[in-house]
């Protein structure tokens, strides 16, 4: 009797402690789940950086290259999609897709007659895995000197 | 049959198995936890580099004592920012017209790591991203 006794709580012992890890668990992978979303976003946040400077990298030899008012809207928005295609082949493993984007570009001379192209750029980006969304805008201005 | 050692017995065995299940259950979580805080400091180098690269592009292009030099001044700036920092490793290495220069700061005592790489202006300046603990 007293070993029955014994053995029943054992096993109710071991049960609640095993209750009490699985909790602790739960718990655990949500504070778990919330550092992946913020990691996420550094992610995205670092997609974005890279995506503007590669479509200013662009855009300045597109600007070297020809004359820089032939730029339209059209061949820029082509250019920053080429551009993000392009890092996101780079980035296969890291799941990031673009859900919206738009540029808007206007060009005018300065007094030492430089070209001076202004772009503004938005961009939206989401994690796959988490869900996580973010939408930003840059601006990049740049000059091309005078031939 | 003597019941009383029997229960002895069973008693370390359940004793036993309850401090596995509590070692390996804390094993576990502090290699996720590391895991994750390696993660998350490697894509806080990044953003840091990515708001930095002018910096780094000028000083690939001057010349490769400059480019050390430079990345050895981000990674200090870098930690300068966290007291949390100064027990990871970070090493940054920058490859830029066939020219690779590589700068760490912190102690290697690595038991794992977590790495990304930048491409960046079209591919000509690469940035390796190394963060250890």
């Amino acid at each position: 009797m007293n070993i029955r006794a014994n053995a029943l709580l054992m096993a109710v012992l071991f049960a609640l402690v095993l209750s009490a890890q699985g909790l602790a668990k739960e718990e655990l992978d949500f504070v778990y789940r919330l550092q992946e979303q913020r990691i996420a976003i550094k992610k995205l946040e670092v997609t974005f950086k890279r995506i503007t400077l590669e479509c200013a990298y662009a855009i300045c030899e597109m600007a070297l290259e020809r004359d820089g008012d032939a730029m339209t809207r059209e061949t820029l928005l082509n250019c920053l999609e080429k551009t993000v295609l392009l890092l996101s082949k780079d980035l296969p493993d890291q799941k990031i897709r673009m859900f919206y984007s738009n540029i808007g570009v206007s060009t005018s001379a300065n007094i030492e007659g430089e070209l001076v192209i202004d772009v503004t750029i938005a961009l939206g980006l989401e994690e796959i895995d988490y869900h996580v969304r973010m939408l930003r805008t840059a601006a990049i201005t740049v000059t091309v000197p005078a031939c | 049959m003597n019941y009383e050692l029997l229960d002895f017995l069973a008693s370390i065995l359940m004793a036993s198995l309850l401090i596995a299940c509590r070692f390996a259950g804390s094993i576990a979580v502090q290699e996720r936890a590391l895991q994750l805080s390696l993660e998350s400091e490697l894509w806080s180098l990044s953003n840091f580099v990515m708001c930095n690269v002018s910096r780094l592009y000028e000083a690939a292009r001057a010349d490769e004592r400059s480019a050390k030099e430079t990345l050895k001044t981000l990674l200090e700036e870098y930690v300068r920012g966290s007291d949390e920092r100064s027990q990871f490793y970070y090493e940054l290495t920058l490859v830029f017209e066939h020219r690779i220069v590589k700068a760490s700061l912190g102690r290697r005592r690595i038991a794992t790591t977590s790495t990304c790489e930048l491409r960046l202006l079209n591919g000509s300046l690469t940035i390796r991203v190394v963060v250890g603990a």
